[in-house]
């Protein structure tokens, strides 16, 4: 590769040894290389700014009643969607070409695990106390990898060995940004659950020593905490009502418990949940704990026997979040069948098609589109799976998930109709700002080969100034996290495990 | 034929499901039969517009625009035909329940050394994987045993079939060997041992490929010997590698292990496939002068490292192409279970390669690389009538929607355990 990035053919013949050279004659300059927001791989030399913008002559996918405006435009102000029509003029717009290709809103990905640092706090069956928002990473440079996908919004959820898992985080894919600014700002806290085998721990290897380790127990272990949370929440009423009492009894106090505090929002309907749940029993098991303590399941994620019990969920009013086609990965999986999301869309749930998976996550459009093959959904009921449903699943369709005037300039500009394979994102787009743009990531590929060529020069001269200091290099690794308990992972030096790269790095 | 589809439609309808136990291979092929007003993807590059298929006695004797259809003729107006798909290396029928069921799984045997199992004898032809594949257009898979070193060996097998035997499309198709690792990272735990000097992982997948090295050149100073005293099967299973009868399929992805590749090539004279081949893109040139085929595990990965292109497992078969590599594109994605081929070809259409040069990799390519070609892969005159009938444009999640598939003629059943749970619950709910 030359530093442009394109291949080259070079042919060497071996002459003679190269002499030792004097090396304390020979000086190289320290060069330094730039600081880059991330400060890594595609990292900006300036984060990009919000500007407004003209798209125009698009096929606009709007996710509304209008359905899909041919040659339209969209003007992007202030970060929000301002206008909707044809032959749309702006003087401080910047105008974007949009002739030939599909806008659609961004897509949502309501179950992930990029952006953080760890998933499952799995020492007990109850962690609501943690929270994903704590711990999240917005170097992952699976965010960028998402952004070229036409993903604008994820769902940091906590992972599923824990019956009752931690406080789960919506970002939105800033790429450059702090941990803080990522945060999907003003959207409803939820909470991870988790049912089935990953909660009993079926696939540990050293087998499970765990309470639960049967779905009998799984339900056991919701009714205790919910039980607890009970109890606690009219301890903290007693005193408060005690306290307000004028010259009455002593100052009542109750500890405060972190644990129990969010199990308390969930049955006031202040914090929501989102379950990893497969199995038809405990689907319904979990609808039935929630109804006796007053509270609904606000989602079913992965759900991939949903199927079976759509109208038990319907009646409950929870949302579906599945995968398009998996299946026979483990034996709660076995009934899984890629109809599901159809079914359920046909049944009237709000249905949802997610990742889990930093790989999927990019072709998301992709996995929705095959729902118009099994089932027969329409590409408009198919695509909503991944954006205008999700967003409502985790209540902020008033902002993101379809075109519309005052939401949030979340948008995709895409080279095909998004549903089929064949489509790529050339522009992404999140409260305004170009994230993802196909011809300035030429740039930063040119940019990544220029600095690995620098360092591997400064290597080769430090090596011949000092040899003794260099040791030989090792690829870091790299941090990917699933929320099951099975291995999954694509690239070369790929961990799901903070420890190894810890130890790599001491 | 359509009198034979309505009755195996009628079978589905009233009989118990769920168990697919209803689900039957069909019989053998007799007689004359037509495709007609087709548009035929030969699988070669061609396409013949309005083209027609005369299949006899499970063979395909005439394709083209000219030829008259009498008698059982399908009408595919409208319609896009291909070859039958082909899974290039899979352990279809070996693994049932993923990683999850040891007692479903038949994968991998101890010990490094197994170049004489074959994994034929343990194909399961009721697992419920196999029709859902079948259902998508694919009709032949390399079946393969995985392993830590020399592996086993694969046999292509067709994907309706009463048993195994009957299933054999090609036995002993290639041995299969996984080079180590030369990726240099610690031990994963590493950490709580740190006191003891820790192993280079280079230096040792480096020692134990010499050893396969070495065991490669006695099997081979064992083929060329005359007569033996006593039997080594393990010797004996890698003879038809020096005979060029099989070829040998090494699992390998970065340069370094390619390289080593091209060594196998070198010092025993056999043909060798790369499977996995993640930077083969990086040394195209080199596996095309050493005559040396790719198999890409999968399109639907991610970059190998942070820093990589962001979509260059998506333009790596364009790349190959355009060096002239020969290579097939595969899915070994074990939570879909392979039935996302097809799309798998779509994603490096999108990345540069053309449609038919996509197809081309998962048909005639596939069928080059398992030396099966004489009989499968293309729609040509003389090869096995195996044919996918699709609505639209099979690469393209969005109209891939198979009609009819036949294997040697045969019209196969596209129904399977999803479909049945489908047609039951729709049941269920009234929605039909």
């Amino acid at each position: 590769m030359d530093t442009l990035g394109n291949p080259l053919t070079w042919t060497a013949t071996f002459i003679k040894a190269n002499e030792p050279t004097d090396s304390a004659k020979r000086k190289f300059p320290l060069r330094l290389g730039k600081v880059t927001y991330p400060f890594g791989a595609y990292g900006w030399d300036s984060l990009p700014h919000q500007h407004d913008l003209l798209i125009k002559n698009a096929t606009v996918w709007t996710n509304e009643k209008e359905g899909i405006l041919s040659n339209t435009d969209v003007l992007v102000k202030n970060g929000k969607i301002a206008r909707i029509g044809k032959d749309l003029s702006d003087a401080s717009a910047t105008v974007i070409d949009g002739s030939g290709q599909y806008l659609s809103p961004g897509i949502i990905d309501e179950h992930s695990h990029i952006a953080a640092f760890s998933i499952n706090e799995g020492a007990q069956s109850v962690t609501s106390e943690v929270r994903i928002g704590d711990n999240l990473n917005p170097e992952d440079i699976n965010i960028y990898r998402q952004l070229s996908g036409g993903v604008t919004s994820s769902h940091i959820l906590h992972g599923s060995a824990n019956t009752i898992g931690g406080q789960t985080q919506l970002i939105k894919l800033r790429w450059g940004v702090n941990d803080e600014e990522l945060k999907f700002k003003g959207a409803d806290p939820f909470i991870k659950f988790a049912l089935g085998e990953n909660v009993k721990r079926t696939a540990a290897n050293q087998g499970n020593t765990r309470y639960p380790d049967t779905r009998m127990g799984v339900e056991e272990v919701q009714m205790d905490a919910f039980a607890r949370a009970s109890d606690y929440q009219k301890k903290m009423k007693e005193a408060e009502q005690n306290n307000k009492k004028k010259g009455g009894d002593a100052q009542m106090s109750v500890r405060r418990d972190l644990k129990l505090e969010a199990l308390v929002e969930i049955m006031n309907g202040k914090r929501f949940i989102t379950c990893h749940s497969y199995v038809q029993s405990e689907i319904t098991e979990l609808m039935r704990v929630a109804e006796k303590f007053g509270f609904k399941v606000n989602t079913f994620t992965h759900i991939l026997e949903g199927y079976k019990v759509a109208d038990k969920m319907k009646a409950h009013g929870a949302n579906a979040s599945t995968f398009s086609d998996w299946w026979a990965y483990k034996l709660e999986v076995q009934d899984a069948i890629a109809y599901n999301p159809a079914i359920m869309v046909k049944e009237g749930l709000n249905v949802c098609i997610n990742s889990d998976d930093a790989e999927q996550a990019r072709r998301l459009n992709q996995e929705a589109a095959k729902s118009v093959k099994y089932g027969g959904l329409t590409e408009d009921e198919a695509f909503k799976m991944v954006t205008l449903n999700p967003a409502k699943a985790l209540h902020v369709d008033d902002r993101v998930g379809s075109i519309k005037v005052g939401k949030d300039a979340d948008l995709v500009l895409w080279s095909d109709n998004p549903l089929s394979v064949y489509a790529k994102a050339n522009k992404t787009i999140v409260d305004g700002v170009v994230y993802f743009d196909r011809d300035k990531d030429k740039e930063l590929r040119k940019q990544i080969t220029m600095e690995r060529n620098r360092l591997i020069q400064k290597m080769l001269a430090e090596g011949r100034n000092n040899p003794a200091t260099v040791t030989p290099s090792r690829p870091s690794l790299q941090l990917v996290l699933h929320c099951e308990d099975y291995e999954h992972k694509d690239g070369l030096v790929e961990t799901d495990d903070m420890s190894e790269i810890n130890s790599q790095n001491q | 034929m359509k009198k034979t589809f309505f009755i195996i439609l009628t079978t589905f309808l009233f009989a118990a499901i769920q168990a697919q136990d209803d689900i039957y291979p069909a019989a053998p092929q007799k007689g004359t039969f037509y495709i007609t007003n087709a548009t035929i993807h030969v699988g070669n590059g061609a396409v013949i517009n309005n083209g027609t298929i005369k299949i006899t006695d499970g063979k395909i004797v005439q394709v083209g625009t000219n030829i008259s259809a009498s008698g059982d003729a399908i009408d595919a107006k409208g319609k896009q035909v291909y070859p039958g798909l082909i899974l290039s290396e899979t352990d279809l029928g070996l693994k049932e329940i993923a990683n999850a069921v040891r007692g479903s799984n038949d994968y991998q045997e101890l010990g490094e050394w197994n170049p004489n199992i074959q994994s034929a004898v343990a194909y399961n032809t009721d697992s419920k994987i196999i029709n859902t594949l079948k259902a998508n257009g694919i009709l032949l898979a390399n079946v393969a045993p995985t392993g830590s070193l020399v592996a086993g060996t694969s046999s292509v097998m067709q994907l309706d079939a009463w048993n195994w035997e009957e299933a054999l499309y090609k036995r002993d198709a290639g041995v299969v060997f996984y080079m180590p690792s030369l990726v240099s990272r610690r031990n994963r735990f590493a950490f709580a041992a740190q006191q003891q000097p820790q192993p280079d992982p280079v230096k040792e997948g480096l020692d134990k490929i010499e050893e396969v090295k070495k065991f490669f050149r006695e099997a081979k100073a064992y083929a060329d010997g005359a007569d033996h005293k006593e039997t080594n099967l393990k010797f004996e299973s890698l003879r038809p590698l020096f005979e060029k009868k099989e070829k040998l399929f090494i699992h390998a992805d970065v340069v370094k292990q390619l390289l080593i590749a091209v060594d196998f090539v070198k010092d025993f004279g056999i043909d060798v496939v790369i499977v996995g081949g993640a930077e083969s893109w990086q040394i195209a040139n080199l596996l095309k002068q050493n005559n040396i085929s790719v198999i890409l595990s999968r399109e639907f990965r991610l970059p190998e490292t942070e820093d990589e292109d962001v979509d260059q497992p998506f333009k790596t078969p364009y790349m190959l192409k355009q060096a002239g590599v020969l290579f097939a594109l595969n899915d070994d994605h074990d939570e879909s279970r392979y039935r996302n081929l097809a799309f798998n070809a779509g994603q490096a259409v999108a990345y540069g390669l053309s449609k038919e040069d996509a197809l081309r990799a998962i048909t005639l390519d596939a069928a080059k690389i398992l030396g099966i070609d004489d009989r499968a892969g293309s729609i040509e005159e003389g090869k096995d009538a195996n044919i996918v009938v699709c609505e639209g444009d099979i690469l393209d999640m969005r109209s891939s929607i198979i009609d009819a598939a036949f294997i040697q003629g045969r019209k196969v059943s596209l129904e399977n355990k999803q479909t049945q749970l489908y047609h039951r619950y729709m049941t269920k709910y009234g929605l039909k």
